[in-house]
């Protein structure tokens, strides 16, 4: 081969590969859509929208798509999607759904991405990563923590001359003594404590971990887990929350309320219809908001044998159907950071302790934030074979039950102890 | 010459519509029925288990409870209240009195509104009219001395199914009363102007005048209105999503509850079928035995 044709080969061969990278990089230039799915209203998430905005502005070649959807069809519209293959490409999942949606294969393992961009010190950083793990495998990356707390009405506490309780037991004998007929015609018009009494899961699980019990248990032995509360002290458990209507410490009425951010609890509280109520962090800070001199106050959950509360969360997850995997956890790895809390105004609790430590709360909120930190997540829970999503749907179907009297405490306990088992063996199937 | 074949060639884009949208999705029920389908074993897929799942729905407790909710408690009471209810409304509009002081745009108007409400939105202002505290219902009932002290409607098992059903008579009568007024207007005025002469009164003439001529409408739409509640989940799901317990449970919420709270698609499938023949053979043999004579009188 001639000098003449050696050195056309080698400009030829230069060409084509300018040319294959500048055509690759055209490629990745391309403009992308991703959609992000998160499930809290408007006035619940601060400067989200904003923060999408500004990973658009430092990723030119990607949109941000947001869809909202509530946190009762969450669950259900995503297992759908996994079957149709579509859905978000990054989303918000609830603490308790992750390990579930993972072993569905609806999401995309993490583990990969996160040992490949993140440093050691980073993950030592987040807290409960344990929740989103399958099989060794992650599917979530904890996103935000928080609480559910007690608050209570200052000036209610102080005309019936009450402290705020320390204990369970103080819990019922407070809110008894709160209950009163104000107006003087024989109907009571204040009540102590109001209850979501068709979702009684989260007081339940609390008050099972506070009394020294646990929803499900493993033997140590041979292995086999079974419902924890199939003994008196789970029965007894069932007759202290009928005891808040037996009492009058809590009226008949909260059999009706399905949901903790019910109006009828939030602004049963507002207008002194109820001197305690249990609330997440979001509804205390829209109350605060809504109305700035309500004198109300965040106080630390009771206890018993233990004292905890629950602490629950958001993880950022992909979907496993999303076309665009590498820009999803990209956006996944942007919103996890401090900057979205602080500047950008996301206004819930990171899981990341050095992000934590800067965030300024107001005093009234730093009890959210102290028991956050400190509270017990579902880890256990969610390790047993039962889903947890199954575990509440039973519990809450049976304490209102019994809470409206349609099963006597014998035929509940029995009925509760059977959904778990039930939750359980289905897992296993 | 006509093309014989045409016809068919017209209605096969319908057919095929119904084959994917209903037919198919029915035979798939059928086949998942037969099977253990739990939606955390989604890659796995459905595991064919028999009749497991049939065995499994005569032993459920709740089954019973869920089959006569439907049965009666939603479906014959509201059924029978509405169309008595619609009849007498209905005579009410056909009246002349109606029309003698021209207020029939109004009330014409004032019957549609709670058909124009959606029943997201209707369940929504009742559970707010029956709040024990701001409840509208409990206020009226307290202050004529009807109540001593206000009722929690949707706790308490002796009054949830009276606020369900009225929410769903409420909201559902406009329809029965619409098309017997429009059975009633059909009906020939020389039918009644011959009785009259005959000597009958308006009580012979609506026993046998009426009622008869009315009765290919009353069973369309005795026939709509069972289906159509028979298999409602709307009112029963948000006003009470079956409960206090499982007291007002019924068989559309019961399957949702099974297929997306307990995540039992297998499970679900079977209610599902087994509901779906309920429905299929109460319409087959209202239609042999009822319909037959009223439709084709």
């Amino acid at each position: 081969m001639g000098k003449t044709s050696k050195k056309l080969a080698v400009g030829l061969s230069v060409i084509l590969l300018v040319s294959s990278i500048t055509a690759g990089m055209a490629f990745t230039q391309e403009k992308i859509t991703l959609v992000f799915r998160q499930y809290d209203p408007e006035g619940l998430i601060g400067g989200l929208w904003g923060a999408l905005k500004e990973f658009e502005r430092l990723h030119p070649n990607i949109t941000v798509e947001h869809e909202t959807l509530t946190w009762r069809d969450g669950f259900d519209v995503f297992t759908r999607e996994i079957i149709a293959g579509t859905g978000p490409d990054t989303l918000q999942v609830a603490y308790v759904w992750t390990r579930d949606l993972g072993r569905m294969g609806g999401l995309e393992p993490l583990s990969s991405y996160i040992k490949r961009d993140w440093s050691q010190e980073k993950i030592d950083d987040f807290k409960h990563w344990e929740i989103g793990v399958y099989k060794d495998i992650i599917y979530g990356v904890p996103w935000t923590t928080d609480c559910m707390g007690m608050v209570i009405r200052e000036d209610l506490f102080e005309d019936a001359g009450q402290v705020p309780p320390e204990t369970y037991v103080e819990l019922l004998t407070t809110a008894m003594k709160l209950s009163r007929d104000k107006d003087g015609d024989g109907v009571i018009d204040q009540w102590g404590m109001g209850l979501a009494g068709g979702f009684m899961w989260f007081h339940v699980a609390v008050s099972t971990w506070c009394h020294g019990l646990e929803i499900v248990e493993q033997d140590p032995k041979t292995g086999e887990w079974s419902a924890g509360i199939d003994n008196l002290a789970g029965k007894n458990l069932m007759r202290y929350w009928n005891d808040f209507i037996r009492f009058g410490a809590s009226p008949e009425g909260i059999v009706s309320i399905m949901n903790w951010n019910d109006p009828q609890l939030l602004d049963g509280f507002k207008f002194g219809d109820y001197a305690m109520i249990w609330c997440w962090p979001w509804w205390y800070l829209a109350l605060r908001e809504e109305s700035p001199d309500l004198p109300m106050k965040a106080v630390r959950a009771p206890g018993q044998v233990n004292r905890y509360t629950m602490t629950g969360g958001r993880e950022l997850a992909v979907n496993k159907n999303s076309k665009h995997k590498e820009e999803a956890w990209e956006l996944l790895k942007f919103l996890t950071g401090e900057e979205v809390f602080t500047t950008l105004g996301y206004p819930h609790y990171p899981p990341q302790d050095s992000i934590i430590k800067n965030l300024k709360f107001p005093l009234s909120d730093r009890i959210f934030a102290e028991q956050t930190l400190t509270g017990r997540t579902y880890i256990h829970e969610i390790r047993s074979p039962a889903s947890v999503n199954e575990l509440w749907a039973g519990t809450n179907r049976v304490y209102s039950g019994l809470l409206s009297g349609v099963k006597t405490l014998d035929e509940s306990h029995k009925a509760w102890v059977d959904a778990i088992n039930k939750a359980i063996q289905r897992g296993l199937e | 010459m006509i093309n014989k074949r045409m016809p068919y060639w017209l209605i096969l884009p319908a057919i095929l519509f119904i084959m994917i949208c209903f037919f198919l999705p029915a035979v798939y029920n059928i086949f998942l029925s037969f099977t253990r389908f739990y939606i955390f074993r989604l890659q796995e897929g459905p595991q064919f288990s028999g009749f497991k799942n049939y065995a499994e729905l005569i032993r459920d407790s709740v089954f019973p409870t869920c089959l006569y909710n439907t049965f009666f408690r939603l479906t014959i009471v509201t059924v029978g209240i509405r169309l008595l209810l619609g009849l007498t409304i209905a005579l009410l509009f056909n009246a002349s009195v109606l029309k003698r002081l021209r207020i029939m745009g109004v009330a014409r108007t004032l019957l549609l509104i709670p058909w124009l409400t959606p029943q997201v939105v209707s369940v929504v202002i009742w559970k707010w009219l029956y709040h024990e505290t701001y409840g509208a219902v409990n206020i009226i009932l307290v202050n004529l001395g009807l109540l001593a002290r206000p009722i929690p409607f949707f706790s308490r098992v002796s009054t949830v199914w009276i606020a369900v059903d009225t929410i769903l008579i409420w909201r559902e009568l406009p329809f029965v009363v619409i098309v017997l007024l429009a059975g009633l207007q059909s009906i020939p005025e020389q039918l009644y102007e011959a009785s009259k002469i005959d000597g009958a009164n308006k009580i012979k003439q609506f026993f046998y005048i009426t009622l008869p001529q009315l009765g290919s409408v009353l069973s369309i739409a005795v026939l709509l209105t069972t289906l159509w509640t028979f298999n409602n989940f709307v009112y029963v799901w948000l006003s009470t999503e079956g409960g206090p317990g499982n007291y007002t449970h019924v068989l559309a919420s019961y399957i949702f509850e099974v297929a997306f709270r307990l995540y039992e698609w297998g499970y679900a499938s079977t209610l599902g079928t087994v509901m779906a023949g309920m429905m299929a053979v109460f319409a087959l043999l209202y239609l042999k035995f009822v319909g037959k004579r009223s439709l084709f009188l």
